[in-house]
Order: structure tokens, then C-alpha cells, then sequence
């Protein structure tokens, strides 16, 4: 089954020796990383543990605001931000940057040789977001939607970036020379747009603020590429590089990639003014905005053929290998959350869903059933690899994927309905405003209910993660399975 | 807010230069052309085509 790709004639003692050298350059590059990433994977697994403690504090306010409401800290107005801001920066990105690094240096074949400025770009990166996350607790928040950390948290993230983008800068440098794979595109990209992103909504909103009619214009540009030039770069670099190494099987098609790639970097951008439609803003920012929403389907549908090409054939290594599934269920989550965006960006549908849960609903398929499950994918084959040795227990992985997928999908459908009855319901002039209110109460409890099931899925990654780093005596000598039905002799790992 | 303009205008140049660069740095060294050859430079001896590198599929697809 094994199909060479060296064209030249090699002898069998040539061909193994290459193998020893391709298994010990891999094994220096993993070790190079193991610090540095490992430490922005675990503490990314902190992040989304806390906030998604926060998220369901918020969730049970929204259905019984007398909850925790005596203690100001803990009020929706301060709990609800605060979930946003940890889980998008403590969690997604945390996790992005290591996830992005530990790619790019295997890809380069280049090991990083930055470990003590990347491990303290890894405590500055968490400590700005511990000091943002208590100044919004503590009443700071900047309340601008996904840029509430206030501006005293801002210097740990850019100093700590500063050192990341070094880092990724010189792996790219001293790569050897030739192919550029589309998963370095995506990670270079991600790592540039985001500092350019997050600096400049900060400057213009925060640090010297525009005038007003022009900030919602500037925050939804920011809000919307956040998720699409950061979070979606990542999860797509790590889809492109995983599911052909995992079935060793290349990408079905690389123009394809390319066409995706670009295309996205192009439309992308001009998504976010979807979002004012119906505000006071000149039609043609509306419309430029909607029309590139549309366009991008052009992104989307090569991805989508691409990640199902490539898969066919394979789709029965979904039920032994943990990580295809969570990428595989991300990817696809990829496709929904994308077509749903370009749909909801039509004025007629946005009519219905703007200001509803159905927007809240959208943006949880997006960081969640495809970001973050792809992440999770991420986490579980890489850190084997960072710390040669496997994960401790198939059934903590089952019981963070079980969990993770009806919770997600709990809160996405369930949310969406409520939304559009919330949304038609608004839409009718005569109907009182808290009638509309109590009627979407079951919808957010069922919320509250997905929720959950999302925070013991983390529970068991986060037990996974830790057991497997700290409980030295295991050393995992067979690989993680998600069937039972294993084979009777280990299969080999893939470092010695 | 003038000097913040300026400011953000030099870094939203400076991002576009590096964009520009990057691209014709790739394409000027062949990153554009035979795609196969890309998609396929990912896997290496120790982790050819064909060889699953999760481990439970490698037993399963041998069986």
C-alpha cells in the first residue's frame, strides 16, 4: 500500500537510512516545540474551561436573571464579555497560536530555536489575558464587543505576538528552499492579520477613539474578520495539513487551495458591514459587504470539495482515530456556518434574523462546531507527538467528543429556531416586546442545556490533557483508540 | 487622530508590502507551479503517502 514518492532509484539500506533521518529530524523538531507549544496548548485548555464556567453563568441569567446577580462581579453585563474574551482569545487563540507554531515548524522542517522567547511570549500572551479578563470583571471593560479586555491588557498581547510572528517569520526564512504548502499560506497569513486586525480596531476605537457614527462600521469590520482572518485561517491550515497526513492521502486538489486561499483573503475582508444592515449607513457599504458575502461561497465550495475528495474512500477511518473525527465534524461545520453566513448576509433573511439568538446561534457553529472542534482534533495529535506518549484513556476522548457534538448541536438548532420565531415575532408591530421575551425562555434554556454538555466535554479534555502530562508512570506505549475492537499486537507509533 | 491615521495608514501599507512580497517571493520561486508535487510535500520517507500516521489506522488498513 505504501507508494514511494522519491522518483530516483534508491538501494533498501538508502531508503532506510533516509527513514532514520526523516524519524530523528521529526523527533527534534517535536522536542524543539515541546515547551513552548505545549505550554500555549495547556493553558488554552484553562481558558476554555473558565470560560466555559462563564458561558454558563451568563446562559442560566438569561433564563433567571436573579442568578448570582447579587455580587457585581458576577453580573450578566460583566459575565457575558468576559466569556467572549476568554474563550476567544484565551481559548481559540492560545490554542491557534500553538497549534499554528508546531504546524509551521514541521512544515518549514525547521525546529524552533526560539523556546525561552516563545515560552515568554506564551506567559505574557496569558497574562494579558488574565489581566483583561479581571479588569472586565471588575467593571474595566472597554464596551466595544470583542475588544472589551481594556487597554491596560493590550501590551502583554502585542509584545507577546511581537515574539510569535518572529518566530514564525524565521521558520519561514530558513525552510529549505521550494514548495510553500497551502497550510504555511493560512498560518503566515493568520499570524499577520491578526495583530494588523486587533492593533489598528484598538487604535481607532479604543486608544483614540473615531467619532461615533463611525464605530460600528470599524467594529464589525473587526468583529467578523476576527473570526474569518484569524480563527478560520487556523482551523483551515490545521484541516489541510491533518486529514492528509492522517489517511496518507495528499489533498485532492492543490489549485483548488490556492483558489481558496486567496479568494478568501480577497472577499473576506469586506464582510462585516452585513451586520448594520438596516443601520444609518450609505446603501453602497451595505451592498459592497453583502456582495462579498456572497462571493463567499467561492472559498467555501472549493474547501468543501477539496476536505470531501480527499476523504472519500476513508470515511471509515472516522471510527477508530480521534482526531479525524473532531476535524472531520469541524470541517463540515466549516461548510454549514459559511453558507449560513453568505445566507443570512441577504437583506431579506437579515430582516428576520438581525438583533435575534440566531446570530448568537451562527457565531457558536462557527468558534465552536468548527473552530474549536477542529483545535481539539489538533490538540489530540499533536501532543502524543510533543510528549511521546499517548493519551491515557480512549474513554475521556469519547466523552469530550459525545458531549461536545449534541451540545453543539443542541444550542446551534435549537438557538437558530428560537431566533427566527424571536425575529418574525419582532417583526409584527403590534406584538409586546416581553411577550416576545418569554417566549424564547425555553430556547435559552435548552441553551443552557447544550452548554453544559459543551463544559463536560472540556472537563474530560482538560482531565485528559493534564493526567497525560503529569502522571509520568504511564507511558502509553499503545495508541488511543476509539473502538474497542483494537488489534490484538500495538501498531507501531510513528517515532521510535 | 491625525497622527493615529498616519500611523495605521504606514502599518496597513507596510502589511500590503509584505503581502505583495510574499506572493512574488513564491511565485518567483516556483511555489505556484506543479501543485501535485506541492500536495505531496508534505509526506517524506518516514511518513510516505499511502502510510496512515495515526497508529490505529495503520493496523486497520494493513488488516
Amino acid at each position: 500500500m505504501t507508494v514511494e514518492i522519491q522518483s530516483e532509484p534508491v538501494t533498501p539500506d538508502e531508503a532506510e537510512q533516509r527513514k532514520q533521518e526523516s524519524i530523528e529530524r521529526r523527533l527534534e523538531i517535536d522536542r524543539a516545540a515541546r515547551w513552548p507549544v505545549g505550554i500555549f496548548i495547556g493553558s488554552s485548555l484553562v481558558w476554555l474551561l473558565f470560560g466555559s464556567l462563564l458561558a454558563i453563568a451568563a446562559s442560566i441569567k438569561m433564563h433567571d436573571p436573579e442568578f448570582l446577580a447579587d455580587n457585581p462581579w458576577l453580573t450578566f453585563g460583566r459575565v457575558r464579555p468576559a466569556h467572549l474574551n476568554t474563550v476567544a482569545y484565551g481559548w481559540l487563540s492560545t490554542a491557534g497560536i500553538g497549534i499554528g507554531l508546531w504546524i509551521l515548524s514541521r512544515l518549514c522542517q525547521v525546529p524552533i530555536r526560539e523556546q525561552q522567547s516563545l515560552t515568554l511570549a506564551a506567559v505574557l500572551w496569558n497574562l494579558g489575558n488574565a489581566v483583561g479578563t479581571w479588569g472586565i470583571l471588575r467593571g474595566d471593560s472597554t464596551a466595544v464587543e470583542w475588544l472589551e479586555y481594556p487597554t491596560y491588557a493590550a501590551p502583554f498581547l502585542l509584545i507577546s505576538f511581537t515574539f510569535v510572528m518572529l518566530a514564525a517569520f524565521r521558520m519561514i526564512r530558513n525552510r529549505p528552499p521550494g514548495h510553500i504548502y497551502i497550510s504555511q499560506w493560512y498560518i503566515m497569513a493568520g499570524f499577520v492579520w491578526l495583530p494588523a486586525l486587533y492593533f489598528t480596531a484598538h487604535g481607532l476605537l479604543v486608544l483614540a477613539p473615531v467619532q461615533a457614527p463611525a464605530q460600528p462600521p470599524i467594529n464589525w469590520w473587526y468583529a467578523h474578520n476576527v473570526l474569518g482572518l484569524w480563527f478560520t485561517p487556523i482551523g483551515l491550515e490545521a484541516i489541510y495539513y491533518l486529514i492528509p497526513k492522517i489517511i496518507g492521502k495528499p489533498i485532492h486538489s492543490y489549485y483548488l487551495s490556492i483558489i481558496g486561499f486567496w479568494s478568501l483573503a480577497f472577499f473576506y475582508a469586506w464582510n462585516g458591514m452585513h451586520h448594520l444592515i438596516g443601520g444609518p449607513y450609505p446603501a453602497w457599504l451595505i451592498t459592497v459587504s453583502v456582495v462579498a458575502s456572497i462571493m463567499m461561497f467561492i472559498p467555501v465550495i472549493t474547501v468543501a470539495i477539496n476536505h470531501h475528495m480527499t476523504m472519500v474512500g476513508n470515511f471509515r477511518a472516522l471510527r477508530y482515530s480521534p482526531t479525524l473525527r473532531f476535524v472531520v465534524f469541524g470541517a463540515m461545520s466549516y461548510t454549514l456556518v459559511s453558507f449560513q453566513g453568505s445566507i443570512t448576509a441577504i437583506r431579506e433573511v437579515n430582516y428576520v434574523t438581525h438583533f435575534t439568538h440566531y446570530t448568537i446561534a451562527h457565531s457558536h457553529l462557527g468558534a465552536y462546531a468548527f473552530a474549536s472542534m477542529v483545535y481539539f482534533g489538533a490538540i489530540y495529535y499533536i501532543m502524543p507527538r510533543l510528549l511521546e506518549r499517548e493519551w491515557p484513556s480512549r474513554w475521556l476522548i469519547r466523552f469530550h467528543f459525545w458531549p461536545s457534538a449534541i451540545g453543539i448541536s443542541i444550542y446551534f438548532f435549537i438557538l437558530s429556531w428560537g431566533g427566527i420565531v424571536q425575529g418574525m415575532a419582532m417583526n409584527l408591530s403590534d406584538t409586546p416586546f416581553m411577550e416576545i421575551v418569554a417566549a424564547t425562555i425555553p430556547y435559552l434554556k435548552w441553551r443552557t442545556i447544550g452548554g453544559t454538555l459543551m463544559t463536560i466535554g472540556h472537563l474530560s479534555i482538560f482531565i485528559s490533557f493534564f493526567w497525560m502530562v503529569f502522571d509520568r508512570r504511564y507511558r502509553g506505549a499503545e495508541p488511543t483508540l476509539f473502538s474497542t475492537k483494537t488489534p490484538e499486537t500495538p501498531a507501531p507509533l510513528p517515532y521510535p | 487622530m491625525f497622527l493615529a491615521s498616519m500611523i495605521l495608514l504606514l502599518v496597513m501599507l507596510t502589511l500590503s508590502f509584505v503581502t505583495l512580497l510574499a506572493f512574488s517571493q513564491a511565485a518567483a520561486n516556483g511555489g505556484f507551479e506543479n501543485p501535485q508535487a506541492t500536495a505531496e510535500s508534505i509526506f517524506d520517507e518516514a511518513e510516505p503517502i499511502g502510510e496512515p500516521t495515526d497508529p490505529n489506522l495503520i493496523k486497520k488498513y494493513d488488516s
